[in-house]
């Protein structure tokens, strides 16, 4: 549907919102974003009552999501097959070995490269959890997605440079922070999350909300910088909030078991005498302006402190046993251990499950896992990190739907980029190098799940006839789904409207349309 | 004829003649219409630039949609750096090969946004102001002998560089080595940060 009509069938309240944005179009994203969070909040037709949380699982490094969605057919007849098979070589997975997924015959997925033909697939054979959550509808892939700055229609037209790619393409910080802004080609200044987080706060959270819209797992990140300064990310580790140092556990050697924040009971000891000394210091006015921020930042992180604490107590009188299913789904028992992403997830979860101690309506939450850089022996790493994030997510899963939240949750991973369909050495030791679109995955019980959407590649390398490839052999896909897309689909579900999504990705109206055009195929919420 | 009335009417200024005056209302029209279409250009340009742009004036400006074939390239302006003639020479070590093109890289990036981007024979083209995203500006000579017949840069035991880009500004420089086998304790690695 073209933009005139989508406009023919908005409401005045949307008429308003959109001449708002119209008007401020030219003061700049940052204004934009200020004056659009203050028009939405005042048009909340009501406070929504539903609670929704988006989760962004950041694999950093770069996933070779070649050998996450897979071809299984027989190389003989099946085209697609051969092709992997050929550019892969020594990276090839076995495709007896693959966790088979039930693709449904009437997918989108095989009609841009593949003349609707529908191929075969399945998942990494140590990912064979994710192919269960697959094949009972609960997950979904995204196929080819990475970023853009505008739609690059053929091979010829990125070879000839005939459309702007954004800077640094294959460099990591670069497409880590592009992935993460969703604006490629300008400096960055905010992440997607932020921008999101920034205008959606004051519509569905309530006003001076006790901890942030934007939590993340993984310290700060550029996801959910924000550009108004509404909603600062706040950061949990694995094992609950981050106590000053200095006073014992939970501040165990300098306050009573019965203190708060509001009002403090000191033990009598050297810790309690300096931390009553800090925070009297802390309560008072500053006329130093740094001195005042940081004041405030301090005593939002204690007051934080103990609203994270509540949740986990929250969550933990909900007799979901969080611990027992991500030591179960991590094999514990069987000499395996949660890893750094379980345990960030297990945070997340209990988080969840203590959401009326949080009391937001709408969350954000940052988790990441490092180690996919696979340039050198790629088979045996991929393995594990395949396993791990099959766990990880699986155990989430399996939380949420004990607390019986699955369909308000929604999951997705991101990463640097793919990487290249050949390898880079031809023995055990071969590694895959820098590349561009990849495959995501999306899980949670609103998830159209069971389906594949974007456009999974053509796997023919170099200038073979229907290749896609941006090298002259590697097998660097260009992407058929920019990062806007993507995730426009993913901020609508949380929330955003028309505007919004406008002012969160302004680079959105370059490409199709994601809610109205068939062509990005991206139904997937 | 038209254009020596255009140039009588502008010699006019400050000396109208009764035919002047006639022409007037002419002119004040033709003044107005250019009001209006200035007025109008600069609403359609600030339209364009809200979030509300349409896409297809995006795309009208968007050469994908218009042409396939590539733009006319100059040939590259040759500013090699002599140190680079030394790559791979009995005179220098592994390291200061590494250095060497650590500087290289760091070249490249004064004359551009960012270090080179792509796998080795593409970070190569870019250096030799080949290739069509990089500047045509040619920071070693082609005929230098660590670039081989695929046109990349080699090492002395002759295997391709690997160019690991970690950001716009850091790139791993790393050489296999003696062994000719990457990620082995012998590589020589170097960076050009």
């Amino acid at each position: 549907m073209k933009r005139h009509q989508k406009e023919e069938r908005a409401t005045r309240r949307e008429f308003v919102r959109q001449s708002a944005c119209a008007a401020l179009g030219v003061t700049g994203l940052v204004n934009t974003l200020a004056q659009l969070r203050l028009i939405t909040a005042a048009m909340a037709q009501s406070t929504p009552g539903d609670y929704k949380a988006l989760v962004c699982l950041f694999l950093n490094g770069g996933n070779d999501s070649n050998n996450l969605l897979v071809p299984s057919g027989d190389p003989a007849t099946d085209s697609l097959r051969y092709d992997y098979q050929t550019a892969r070589g020594i990276l090839a997975l076995d495709r007896s070995l693959l966790a088979p997924l039930t693709v449904p015959p009437t997918t989108d997925c095989f009609d841009q490269y593949h003349g609707g033909i529908v191929h075969p697939l399945g998942v990494h054979p140590s990912a064979a959890k994710l192919a269960t959550l697959f094949n009972s509808g609960e997950l979904a892939f995204v196929s080819n997605v990475g970023t853009l700055a505008y739609p690059i229609p053929t091979r010829t037209h990125y070879i000839n440079n005939l459309v702007p790619v954004p800077p640094q393409l294959f460099s990591h910080s670069d497409q880590q922070v592009q992935w993460q802004s969703s604006i490629p080609d300008r400096p960055f200044t905010s992440g997607w999350g932020g921008r999101a987080a920034d205008l959606l706060n004051s519509s569905y959270n309530a006003p001076g909300s006790k901890v942030s819209m934007s939590i993340s797992l993984a310290g700060i990140n550029s996801f959910q910088i924000g550009t108004t300064g509404e909603v600062q990310q706040y950061v949990v580790g694995t094992g609950g909030a981050t106590s000053l140092s200095g006073y014992g556990a939970n501040y165990s050697s300098a306050l009573a078991t019965n203190s708060t924040w509001q009002n403090p009971v000191y033990l009598s000891g050297d810790a309690g005498t300096r931390l009553r000394a800090f925070e009297s210091i802390v309560k008072l006015a500053h006329e130093n302006l740094l001195e005042n921020e940081y004041n405030q930042i301090i005593t939002r992180s204690r007051l934080a402190e103990g609203v994270i604490g509540a949740a986990l107590t929250e969550a933990a009188a909900t007799g979901v046993d969080f611990d027992g299913i991500f030591n179960t789904g991590f094999n514990v028992g069987g000499g395996g251990t949660v890893t750094s992403l379980g345990l960030q997830m297990k945070m997340i979860a209990r988080l969840i499950g203590g959401r009326n101690a949080l009391g937001n309506k709408r969350q954000v939450f940052f988790c990441q896992v490092g180690g996919y850089d696979t340039h050198q022996t790629m088979l045996a790493s991929h393995s594990n990190l395949m396993a791990e994030l099959a766990n990880a997510l699986k155990a989430f899963r399996d939380c949420l739907v004990d607390l019986g939240v699955f369909g308000d949750v929604v999951t997705f991973t991101a990463s640097d980029f793919n990487r290249t369909m050949t390898p880079n050495g031809t023995d055990a030791n071969a590694g895959s190098d820098h590349a561009w679109g990849g495959n995501a995955i999306v899980m949670g019980g609103a998830v159209n799940g069971g389906n594949i959407y974007g456009h999974f590649p053509s796997l023919k390398t170099g200038s073979q006839p229907g290749s896609i490839d941006a090298h002259t052999n590697r097998g660097r896909w260009i992407p058929s789904v920019s990062v806007d897309q993507y995730s426009a689909v993913l901020a609508k579900w949380l929330g955003a409207g028309s505007s919004e999504i406008e002012a969160i990705f302004p680079n959105l109206p370059r490409f199709d349309d994601p809610f109205t055009s068939s062509t990005p195929n991206l139904g997937f919420l | 004829m038209i254009s020596s009335k255009s140039q009588k009417a502008g010699c006019s200024h400050g000396r109208q003649t009764a035919a002047g005056f006639q022409r007037l209302p002419v002119t004040a029209l033709l003044i107005a219409t250019g009001i209006a279409v200035g007025i109008a250009t600069i609403l359609v340009g600030r339209r364009d630039a809200t979030p509300q742009a349409a896409p297809a004036e995006i795309a009208s400006s968007h050469p994908a949609r218009t042409t396939t074939q590539p733009p006319p390239r100059p040939a590259p302006v040759r500013r090699v750096l002599a140190e680079t003639q030394r790559l791979n020479s009995p005179e220098t070590s592994p390291q200061e090969d590494a250095v060497m093109l650590g500087e290289l890289i760091r070249a490249f990036r004064r004359n551009s946004k960012g270090n080179p981007v792509g796998d080795n024979d593409e970070i190569t083209a870019q250096l030799l102001g080949r290739h069509p995203r990089a500047p045509a500006v040619g920071l070693i000579d082609p005929n230098n002998p660590a670039i081989d017949d695929q046109g990349r840069l080699i090492d002395r035991w002759g295997t391709p560089y690997f160019f690991h880009a970690l950001s716009a500004n850091q790139m791993e420089i790393r050489s296999a080595g003696p062994d000719r086998t990457m990620w082995t304790p012998d590589d020589v690695v170097g960076d050009g940060e």
